[in-house]
């Protein structure tokens, strides 16, 4: 048997094409991209990782209004339905909706994510924030240990603020 | 050479006061942002390495091209390459003909950008024809073939398994079972009321 060299990062996005998935190997990103009966491969190497965007998006909030709705018009049916009617209309529409809307509280907020290199930026199958910072942080270890080397002092991320030095005078030049 | 970091949502330069910061907020578009910047992103683009000229006689020059000066045999063919002919790929040195023939023959993973999964094509001849059940008599032997003759190619590069082959083969050998029975059944049947 071949030997599994991928191990997979959580997170997946789904789309009409096919379902994106984001696996770990030893010495790059493997973006798979499922085509139905294909599967196509983009491999974005450690050392090569410049920078990877995540930002917030609006689906999650839209899912619970849409999803609350759902539920409040399906509580209405069976409030309204006869009582004969009532355990199916609970099963068939309010039941499938309560569970549609835990589901997605649950996962919680939404979101997408790019990565980028010096000559390319591709997003990432990333749809919710849990699973984002889980694979992030996984990525991150990978790439620490591909560029050990610090950025250079005038180009640096800002470093956490430190302790303002104490006033005094300006010491006496020899 | 440093490129921007830029918002997702409206594309302004992202300052580096947010970058490496839990959760930040886009300074123009106010999106709630992440953005995590690795040293890759100071180093640029690495300059490309030059091939030498021979000057001393007795210099070994490269296959390709002969007045460069050798730097390395390929580890495919064992012939002299030039700096400029080396590719290094996964920690070997081949020339770009060795590079091509492997490429071809699916030898490299690290270059191939596409698989056809016959694996999952097996499963699904299997499984999807059983909604109209009648279809199966001829998808079962083809699933058999499907598999058999695919058994070796590689399948999906990150789940190297036959699984699904197996799968497919146990489900057709199961559908032939029955419609052997049926016929059987049949069979004996008609000879019973012809006697």
């Amino acid at each position: 048997m071949a030997e599994r060299i991928y191990s997979r990062l959580p997170g997946r996005a789904r789309s009409l094409m096919g379902v994106s998935s984001l696996w770990l190997g030893p010495d790059h990103l493997l973006l798979v991209e499922g085509r139905g009966y294909t599967e196509r491969y983009r491999r974005f190497y450690y050392r090569d990782i410049a920078s990877i965007v995540t930002r917030n998006t609006p689906s999650f909030t839209v899912g619970i209004i849409a999803l609350a709705s759902l539920l409040a018009l399906s509580t209405v049916a069976v409030a309204t339905a006869s009582v004969d009617a009532r355990p199916y209309v609970l099963v068939i529409a309010m039941l499938p909706a309560a569970l549609a809307l835990a589901v997605h509280v649950i996962r919680g907020p939404s979101c997408r994510s790019e990565i980028s290199t010096a000559i390319q930026t591709a997003p990432l199958p990333f749809r919710r924030w849990r699973a984002a910072r889980k694979a992030i942080a996984r990525i991150r270890e990978r790439i620490a240990q591909a560029q050990p080397v610090a950025a250079p002092a005038d180009e640096a991320p800002p470093a956490p603020a430190a302790e303002p030095a104490p006033a005094g005078p300006p010491e006496p030049s020899p | 050479m440093a490129f921007d970091i830029v918002c997702p949502d409206c594309f302004r330069t992202l300052p580096r006061e947010t970058w490496n910061t839990p959760r930040v907020r886009c300074g123009s578009c106010g999106a709630a942002l992440q953005v995590d910047v690795f040293p890759a992103r100071f180093a640029g683009l690495a300059a490309g390495k030059a091939a030498e000229t021979i000057l001393a006689d007795g210099e070994v020059g490269c296959f390709y091209h002969p007045g460069k000066r050798a730097a390395l045999p390929c580890d495919g063919c064992g012939r002299f390459l030039c700096s400029l002919c080396d590719v290094e790929l996964g920690g070997r040195h081949i020339c770009p003909r060795c590079l091509e023939t492997q490429r071809k023959k699916g030898r490299l993973d690290t270059l191939e950008t596409e698989r056809t999964l016959y694996d999952q094509i097996a499963l699904s001849l299997a499984i999807l024809p059983m909604i109209v059940f009648y279809l199966t008599v001829l998808t079962a032997p083809a699933t058999i073939f499907v598999s058999l003759r695919y058994w070796k190619r590689p399948g999906s590069l990150v789940r190297p398994t036959k699984f699904r082959f197996v799968l497919a083969m146990v489900i057709a050998l199961l559908q032939i079972a029955g419609w052997t029975a049926i016929g059987v059944a049949i069979w004996t049947a008609r000879r019973s009321v012809w006697r």
